[in-house]
């Protein structure tokens, strides 16, 4: 376990180990392969059981069973790893939409920011409001520099779509696309 | 991570063409037109020199359902040519398959055609029709190559890209309710699928020739156009991004809004995991017929 939270540069202590363990009881229960849309992949990730030990010295152990076939699996996506910081709750719900929205089928990735605002479960301040979509942005630089979304962005303005080679938090708005790199 | 094989059942190719070439004398038509004819083929054959060629009946009863055709006189080359078309491709690649074709019978032959396509049904949610996807895709390729054509005949449009003698050449049409996608493989390309063939590896040949056929494709063609999607698709565990550690895999995602924030963060975490547990030592077990 104090392995696993350092490879996602969280702190040894016992508010993350309990999360951690938390997490694990979680997977045994399957609740979190709803999030995939594929039906083969769902019954490929569903982890049949979870095995958490104490050991010496107060070190914790757990066993996963993990389908072999996940191993050799050829995922669709690629994406870069931007959870190595604490995130505050906006953040999360930014970069969860970021993945939701990439991990899907057109290489075209449309953001549609009003109306993510207007679902979003509490009223935003303006100011929130352009720290989220600067986030949004910050996110996208990432995947950009890891080759996985192309330099050419549209955005959307009164429903219609523009060219642009830089977004910002003000040209965002409406909405935005950004298209996936696929090296063939 | 290994790839998964692919076959043309996993990425729903359709064999449309074989044919084998004959040296001068060295093709036994009768003999092949026999054995064939016991699998299910009709024989005919024609000459290759003539404008309108009239197909001559060799071996013919109304109960086969397949047929095959001989073209000789050629007027550039002496030699045979064996022909299999559309449906009659499809099942003599199956008895292939069904390991049932005596490969001795056809000793003296050379593979030099194998066409295999993709028919991608049109969609009422397609942004455009697939006459504008023809010209956008005629548009794109003829920025870098000058082998590109957009022709119309009596069943709609037809985009031709390279020379037709060429080992790569590639046909996009209109059909009445969706877009076929052909690939047509000749020449030098066609020598190791011809050992394959005949040494009945064809698991081997079919994740070859699908992968050709989808970077060939992918390599061509607008990406992010609708009548693409099941390119993508496809495409997509093939790409050559490797994975760094500063990344990680996933699958699709539900588009739907998913109202608990914290299991965001865990679903983060079950990637992150997925990843991790990639690098780690393992014992190997199996529950029913699941190996874990």
């Amino acid at each position: 376990m104090k392995d696993f939270l350092e490879y996602q540069k969280k702190s040894n202590n016992y508010y993350q180990l309990k999360k951690l363990i938390e997490f694990f009881d979680e997977l045994q229960t399957n609740s979190l392969i709803k999030f995939f849309s594929d039906k083969e992949y769902r019954s490929l990730v569903t982890i049949p059981e979870v095995a958490l030990t104490k050991g010496k010295q107060n070190c914790w152990v757990g066993k996963v069973w993990i389908s072999e076939e996940l191993f050799r699996y050829s995922h669709p996506f690629i994406l870069p790893n931007l959870i190595t910081k604490k995130l505050t709750k906006h953040e999360v719900e930014v970069q969860f939409k970021v993945i939701q929205v990439f991990s899907s089928v057109n290489i075209a990735k449309t953001f549609w920011i009003k109306d993510f605002f207007e679902d979003y479960s509490v009223k935003l301040t303006n100011q929130q409001k352009t720290k989220m979509k600067n986030y949004f942005i910050e996110c996208l630089q990432q995947y950009k520099e890891h080759g996985l979304v192309d330099g050419n962005y549209k955005i959307i303005s009164k429903g219609k779509v523009y060219s642009t080679k830089k977004l910002t938090s003000k040209v965002i708005s409406e909405g935005f696309i950004v298209y996936e790199k696929l090296y063939v | 991570m290994n790839q998964n094989k692919l076959s043309f059942e996993s990425e729903n190719l359709v064999v449309d063409y074989i044919s084998f070439k004959f040296q001068e004398s060295h093709c036994d038509q009768n003999k092949i037109a026999k054995y064939l004819f016991n699998l299910g083929f009709n024989s005919y054959q024609q000459s290759g020199k003539l404008s309108k060629p009239v197909q001559e009946r060799m071996l013919v009863n109304s109960k086969n359902q397949f047929a095959i055709l001989f073209v000789n006189d050629h007027s550039y080359w002496k030699g045979t040519l064996l022909q299999f078309s559309g449906l009659n491709a499809s099942q003599f690649y199956f008895l292939a398959k069904q390991n049932i074709i005596d490969w001795k019978t056809f000793d003296t032959a050379t593979l030099s055609r194998f066409d295999i396509y993709y028919s991608r049904e049109n969609n009422k949610q397609d942004k455009i029709s697939s006459a504008d996807f023809l010209e956008n895709c005629y548009k794109k390729i003829k920025q870098n190559n000058k082998n590109v054509t957009l022709e119309k005949n009596r069943l709609g449009l037809i985009l031709k890209i390279g020379n037709r003698r060429s080992n790569n050449y590639s046909r996009i049409y209109q059909e009445k309710n969706s877009l076929k996608f052909e690939y047509e493989m000749k020449g030098q390309l066609l020598r190791k699928y011809h050992s394959l063939l005949i040494s009945n590896c064809l698991e081997e040949l079919e994740n070859l020739m699908c992968e050709g056929f989808l970077r060939h494709f992918g390599k061509l063609l607008p990406l992010e156009e609708s009548f693409t999607d099941w390119l993508v698709v496809k495409l997509r565990p093939l790409r050559k991004q490797e994975l760094s550690f500063a990344t990680f895999h996933s699958h699709y995602l539900e588009e739907k809004k998913f109202s608990e924030g914290g299991e965001r963060k865990k679903f983060f975490m079950l990637l992150q995991f997925l990843n991790y547990a990639q690098n780690l030592d393992y014992e190997r077990g199996a529950l029913g017929s699941t190996t874990y």
